[in-house]
């Protein structure tokens, strides 16, 4: 029922035009969508009740981005999502009264996790001093642009710690936006050198690194749900195209040589695609406690969701021809994404690592 | 690595064009052209692709009529390298629409590109840049000497020349190896990349692949060599000429497709980004491949030709026929 209304929402208010429309925009997305977005109670659906969410879990996530996957388009509930999910793990209950509630109510927030390009480095080389200030850069800030609330992974006293920072403590230039391969998306790198954290506004000291690895696995599992609509539309486009466009006087659809590989794309998809459904129902079992199953599921659903959109927007391109190697096929927008998308929270060697122990340890 | 130009200027002047001229042409046309090719000065573009007529190029629908001693052109081509400031264009249209088969119909020209009725307007590429254009005849007039060989030859003279495009005689096949990046770029990439806080090089798992691309690349390599000695391409007579490109371009899109998949966050990174890594030259050339799996005749299409005329007249024990067969080749494309 959400895939449904999700579905027909990211139809009707990101049509294709409306895409390529965004490419240049610098926050990606148009604020009424946002809006709209929030008055569904998408951005509370995986918050409890008493911050005016909806209180369902992650399972309930995934079909949306799968929908927003699906018509490519790009909006910060990801972000906004993972912060939520790290406060409600990392945040004591004063500072969850203090946030959650804006990000149900559609106040922008991300996560700042990164300052090398490595997702299995453990360790992070940004600082809060004993002062507490900060010293450092963070690289793909998702959403950074339109974000007011950053969720900060930083070293504190020798140990890794989370810090919220609001926006309006962040100087003006302090972000800069990346030039991504997939222009749908925004991230940008943001220097928070010299912001002064105040101590309510540390989040808890207990298990920094356990939240850390939750947060990945639940933005694997989302990025692959997002990953595996995209690849639906891809189809969508191969399969248009085989269907209209002839040479030697036959639709080329009709060759077996363009056949057979959009059926593995197929069959990769309806694969990747019951990975991340399934991921999504050990969720809800396990109401969101991320146990070994959980974990398997996250990262098996990543690396197919990962290996089936890179080789569907590398055919997509090919099957086109020389429209294919143009700006205006959609193609592009596709082996675009599918760049893009493989590196958020782990490629699939990444995740194929962590699976060897789990399986066949 | 970084100083490796993607694409030599004037390609199609001194790879397949030139080479024409000096095989097939006049020796008033290798006294007009041959100069300003090598010097350069004079930029080509190839006129054969047209909208609805890429992979099946044969059925061309480009008109020349000649008019006195003019010839009309009417029509338009399509993903024209070079066109905006080509001097010179190798032109395929039809002159005869009712010929006894679409081959036969077609002739071929050495056309200038600036007359009036011919205008281009460019088209972006998947990399975010412009690159080629569409070009478009309408009524345009060029001089009936502008005629390459005889009409009805065009289809003969322009499968020779994708002969030297897709490296049969030599033309491309080197350019693939040496103006590319190539596994020892990747190598050194590898060395550079953390992953888990060691460099990726370390990884048993890249070392795989890695060895797997040598191990391709050198069977490029050695394929060459080799296909210069007829007495050791006996089996498959045509495989080695037909498959070159086929195999060159389809290894370097796995490769730099894998180069992607390797950076970690910064593969998410494009030219622009100071962060990307070496530039983001891989992400770059992963997408600027495709010009080369499918600019030329695309590999599904290559498959064709080498299963058609590769395996399937495949010589027993003939030493030195490939030359025959290639002119067979040619003719029998030419429908
Ligand atoms: C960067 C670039 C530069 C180019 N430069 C030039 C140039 O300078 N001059 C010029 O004339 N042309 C140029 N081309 C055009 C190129 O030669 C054509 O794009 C190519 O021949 C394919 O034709 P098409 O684009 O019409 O694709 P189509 O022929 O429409 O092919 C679409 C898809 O169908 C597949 N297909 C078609 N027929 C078959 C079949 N029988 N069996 C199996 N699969 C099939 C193809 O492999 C492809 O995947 C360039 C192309 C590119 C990408």
């Amino acid at each position: 029922m959400i895939l449904e209304s999700a579905r027909n929402f990211c139809k009707d208010t990101s049509p294709i035009e409306q895409v390529r429309e965004l490419l240049e925009s610098s926050q990606g997305y148009e604020d009424g969508v946002w809006k709209q977005l929030v008055g569904l109670g998408w951005t509370g659906i995986a918050i409890p009740e008493r911050f005016g969410g909806s209180e369902l879990g992650i399972e309930a996530v995934v079909p949306i981005v799968e929908s927003m996957g699906r018509s490519l388009s790009a909006t910060p509930f990801i972000s906004c999502t993972l912060a939520a999910q790290v406060l409600l793990r990392a945040a004591s209950p004063e500072q969850q009264q203090r946030w959650l509630p804006k990000i149900v109510e559609g106040q922008v927030a991300t996560l700042a996790l990164l300052d090398n390009e490595d997702w299995g480095a453990n360790s992070t080389s940004h600082q809060l001093s004993d002062a507490l200030v900060l010293t450092g850069e963070k690289w793909f800030v998702d959403d950074a642009v339109t974000a007011e609330l950053f969720i900060i992974l930083t070293q504190y006293q020798g140990s890794p710690r989370f810090v919220v920072v609001e926006r309006n403590q962040l100087a003006d230039t302090a972000i800069q936006a990346h030039a991504l391969i997939d222009e749908t998306k925004r991230s940008a790198k943001v220097d928070f050198t010299g912001v002064s954290v105040t101590a309510d506004a540390m989040l808890s000291a207990k298990n920094t690194d356990k939240i850390l690895g939750e947060c990945k696995l639940m933005g694997a599992l989302l990025v692959a749900a997002e990953a595996v609509g995209t690849t639906a539309s891809c189809l969508n486009l191969i399969i248009e195209y085989l269907n209209t466009r002839k040479q030697f006087g036959k639709l080329i659809g009709s060759y077996q040589a363009l056949k057979h590989p959009s059926v593995e794309i197929l069959n990769k998809m309806e694969g990747a695609r019951s990975q991340i459904y399934h991921a999504a129902t050990l969720f809800e079992d396990s109401q969101g406690v991320i146990d070994r199953d959980v974990e398997v599921a996250c990262r098996m659903a990543k690396a197919s969701a990962n290996d089936t959109l890179l080789y569907a927007g590398d055919r997509a391109v090919q099957f086109h021809g020389g429209m294919g190697f143009t700006y205006e096929c959609n193609a592009q927008l596709y082996i675009r994404r599918a760049q893009w998308s493989q590196q958020q929270f782990g490629d699939s060697a990444h995740h194929r690592k962590r699976l060897a122990p789990l399986l066949l340890g | 690595m970084n100083h490796k130009a993607p694409i030599i200027f004037n390609t199609i002047g001194l790879g397949w064009a030139g080479p024409l001229i000096l095989k097939m042409g006049t020796e008033a046309e290798n006294q007009k052209y041959i100069k300003g090719i090598l010097t350069a000065d004079d930029i080509w573009c190839q006129g054969f692709s047209e909208p609805d007529n890429g992979s099946d190029l044969g059925n061309a629908q480009t008109r020349a009529v000649r008019e006195g001693d003019e010839y009309v052109l009417n029509g338009s081509k399509i993903w024209t390298t070079h066109g905006t400031y080509a001097k010179y264009m190798i032109l395929l249209a039809r002159t005869n629409p009712e010929a006894k088969n679409k081959y036969a119909g077609l002739s071929f020209f050495l056309s200038p590109m600036h007359a009036p009725g011919i205008t281009t307007s460019p088209i972006r590429k998947i990399t975010g840049e412009y690159g080629f254009t569409q070009t478009f005849f309408d009524e345009a007039r060029i001089p009936a000497e502008c005629l390459m060989g005889q009409e009805g030859q065009g289809w003969m003279i322009a499968m020779q020349t994708l002969q030297f495009e897709r490296s049969v005689d030599g033309g491309q096949a080197t350019k693939y190896n040496f103006k590319s990046i190539t596994s020892a770029d990747l190598i050194e990439t590898c060395r550079t990349i953390q992953r888990d806080g060691k460099p990726l090089l370390e990884d048993p798992v890249v070392q795989d692949q890695l060895v797997q691309f040598i191990m391709e690349e050198r069977n490029f390599l050695l394929n060459l060599k080799r296909s210069e000695l007829n007495a050791l391409c006996t089996d498959y007579p045509m495989s080695l000429m037909l498959s070159g490109k086929l195999e060159a371009t389809e290894l370097f899109r796995r490769m730099r497709q894998y180069a992607v998949s390797l950076q970690g966050a910064k593969g998410g990174l494009y030219i622009h980004d100071d962060e990307a890594l070496n530039g983001g030259i891989w992400q770059h050339a992963y997408f600027n491949i495709f010009s080369a799996t499918i600019g030329g005749g695309t590999s599904q299409v290559q498959n064709n030709i080498i299963a058609e005329h590769a395996l399937q007249r495949r010589a027993k024990d003939d030493f030195g026929k490939r030359t025959q067969l290639l002119q067979g080749y040619i003719a029998h494309r030419t429908g």
